[in-house]
């Protein structure tokens, strides 16, 4: 299928995909308009990396129809392949090569690339630029995996776990890099188990649960669906007293160890409750936390078979 | 970029990485001199019989052990360099993942493994003619001027074949160790009985009739014949040649059957 709409970089309709007698995707259907930046989650044997290999033209479908960048990736040629980039959950360039070697290598395989050194600056590794490979930290060798996947200028890039191993730091520095490139009109395909990450990085996302579109949309959409709820915690060891403030507030709370907790949909009005009761009873609430519901709430509501959802997920396409 | 274009670089950047790792110059170049020199001393003197003429099957014979020696191990060297150092690190490449990576680059298939060939005769041709100017330096082994295109003839088929078997065979290698086991065992096996520590002659007939058929035992065939006193010109036996073809061709149509692996084997 080849996509008619130029707006449309991605577009998969009722993807299938199995491996023996194990169906691991099961009619995903969800499109990445160009410039977008989509998060792609799920948990372990969701289908997530399936889905991938076969948008990068690794895996061949076994049904559904699927467009990048208005060509099939089954039929990829070397002209569509100079359009993406790729960065690899794992792969490792040779050690015996400078990182400065590595990126031209792959360099010379494009028509346009990117200037090696500017490439080593997007990075930050451009003191290590003579350094072989094999002497690279862990982090350093993700960040050339990076600078790699971005040589080539491709107006489409595939992140798979891009932070893995990199210290907080940097990983600010590569979320300011994608950032920039999403501003710059690359389209960014991004998995990533760091809710975080996924929450501050992707215009959209798409949560994979047993090989189907769990949930999709925006993080407001997602966590609104959930029911936009804000946990109140705070520090409380005394039992009888949790019992008084839930019967004051009218709510269950939960305990956990010496903190208590609860669910509220009228943050301010129930804090405002809760404070006045405090000052009432002359208790001080030590380590009180406000907190929004999270996309990690929003994904762990989810369950790894997509059946325990809390957000209105369906079983299959959705768009 | 042109494919020209993408296969120096891939050769240069695939060479500089197989150099600084020097197996391949360790294995192609260094020890077959070093076994060479060590069997030359050994077992080439006088006194052990070492002067006397061996027979070379279908072309005569070599007036001494060191001059059948030189031709076994230019043979030696075209193995390691070709097969048993390249398909452990192909093998490596793939189980680190560069190859799937360079899959999802716009590289021409034949890019690649132009390079390879290309990085692969390198190492032989600086193997092969380590032992030839060895030979001729510490044991005064000469041939002809004239079997000199034969010599590059045979090092571009025995290269070509030993690198399609490593093909084949990383497409069942499903680790570094698995190849460099497999590689290894093939080799030494293969370097006893097809006429490179050992004249033929003193292997029962039953394992010579097998060999001549076998990858190495051809090639080694080849060499020292041109290394037989009248010797000129190519002086290739179009039987040696149709055995290291075959082995060429059964090769390539294990990796067309096969299918050439660019994912790691615990990938699907």
């Amino acid at each position: 299928m080849v996509n008619p709409d130029p707006s449309v970089a991605i577009s998969v309709e009722g993807l299938r995909k199995s491996f023996g007698d194990r169906e691991v995707v099961r009619g995903v259907s969800f499109s990445v308009a160009r410039g977008e930046c989509v998060g792609l989650l799920g948990h372990n044997g969701a289908g997530k990396t399936t889905t991938i290999e076969i948008l990068e033209g690794y895996l061949a479908r076994d049904g559904g129809q699927v467009s990048v960048l208005g060509t099939d990736p089954v039929q990829a040629d070397a002209a569509w392949r100079r359009r993406i980039g790729i960065v690899l959950q794992d792969m490792e360039v040779f050690p015996t090569l400078t990182v400065a070697e590595s990126l031209r290598m792959f360099a010379d395989l494009y028509p346009a690339p990117r200037a090696v050194g500017d490439a080593l600056e997007l990075v930050d590794l451009g003191r290590l630029a003579s350094t072989r490979v094999g002497r690279l930290s862990g982090g350093e060798k993700r960040r050339l995996d990076v600078a790699l996947g971005l040589i080539g200028n491709p107006e489409l890039l595939f992140l798979d776990e891009p932070t893995t191993g990199l210290d907080p730091s940097a990983r600010r520095d590569l979320w300011e890099l994608v950032g920039n490139l999403t501003g710059s009109g690359v389209t960014i395909v991004l998995t990533t188990h760091y809710m975080d990450e996924a929450q501050t990085l992707a215009d959209r996302l798409v949560i994979l649960a047993d090989g189907v579109v769990a949930a999709e949309g925006t993080f407001d959409e997602l966590v609104e669906r959930l029911g936009d709820t804000t946990t109140i915690s705070f520090r409380e060891p005394d039992a009888v007293r949790v019992a008084a403030i839930g019967q004051h507030l009218g709510v269950a709370l939960r305990v956990d160890g010496d903190r208590a907790e609860f669910s509220s949909a009228k943050p301010q009005t129930d804090l405002q409750r809760l404070l006045r009761w405090a000052e009432e009873h002359g208790v001080g609430l030590e380590h009180l936390v406000v907190q929004r519901s999270s996309l990690e709430d929003l994904f762990l509501s989810i369950g790894p078979d997509g059946q325990d959802a809390t957000v209105g997920a369906t079983t299959g396409a959705r768009r | 970029m042109s494919g020209v274009t993408i296969l120096v670089s891939q050769t240069r950047h695939n060479l500089v990485a197989t150099v600084r790792l020097g197996a391949a110059i360790a294995l192609g170049v260094i020890m077959p001199v070093v076994f060479f020199v060590g069997a030359a001393v050994l077992f080439g003197a006088e006194a052990l019989g070492g002067d006397s003429p061996v027979v070379v099957r279908g072309a005569g014979e070599t007036p001494d052990l060191r001059t059948f020696y030189v031709g076994g191990f230019m043979a030696y060297a075209v193995l390691y360099a070709a097969f048993v150092a390249s398909l452990p690190e192909l093998v490596d490449i793939r189980e680190r993942g560069l190859l799937k990576r360079l899959r999802g680059t716009p590289l021409p298939l034949w890019t690649f493994v132009a390079a390879r060939l290309a990085i692969a005769l390198a190492v032989t041709v600086i193997g092969v003619t380590a032992i030839g100017v060895t030979g001729r330096l510490a044991f005064g082994v000469t041939t002809s001027p004239a079997a000199l295109p034969g010599v590059i003839v045979l090092t571009i088929i025995g290269t070509s074949m030993f690198l399609c078997l490593s093909f084949a065979i990383a497409s069942f290698a499903r680790s570094n160790s698995a190849a460099q086991g497999m590689s290894n065992g093939v080799g030494i096996v293969l370097a006893l009985i097809s006429g490179v520590f050992f004249a033929p002659s003193i292997l029962p007939d039953a394992v010579g009739d097998v060999a001549r058929y076998l990858p190495l035992e051809p090639l080694a065939n080849s060499y020292q014949s041109l290394y037989v006193t009248d010797a000129s010109g190519l002086g290739l036996d179009l039987g040696n040649i149709a055995v290291l073809v075959g082995w060429t061709i059964v090769a390539i149509a294990i990796v067309a059957v096969r299918g050439f692996r660019w994912k790691p084997f615990q990938q699907r």
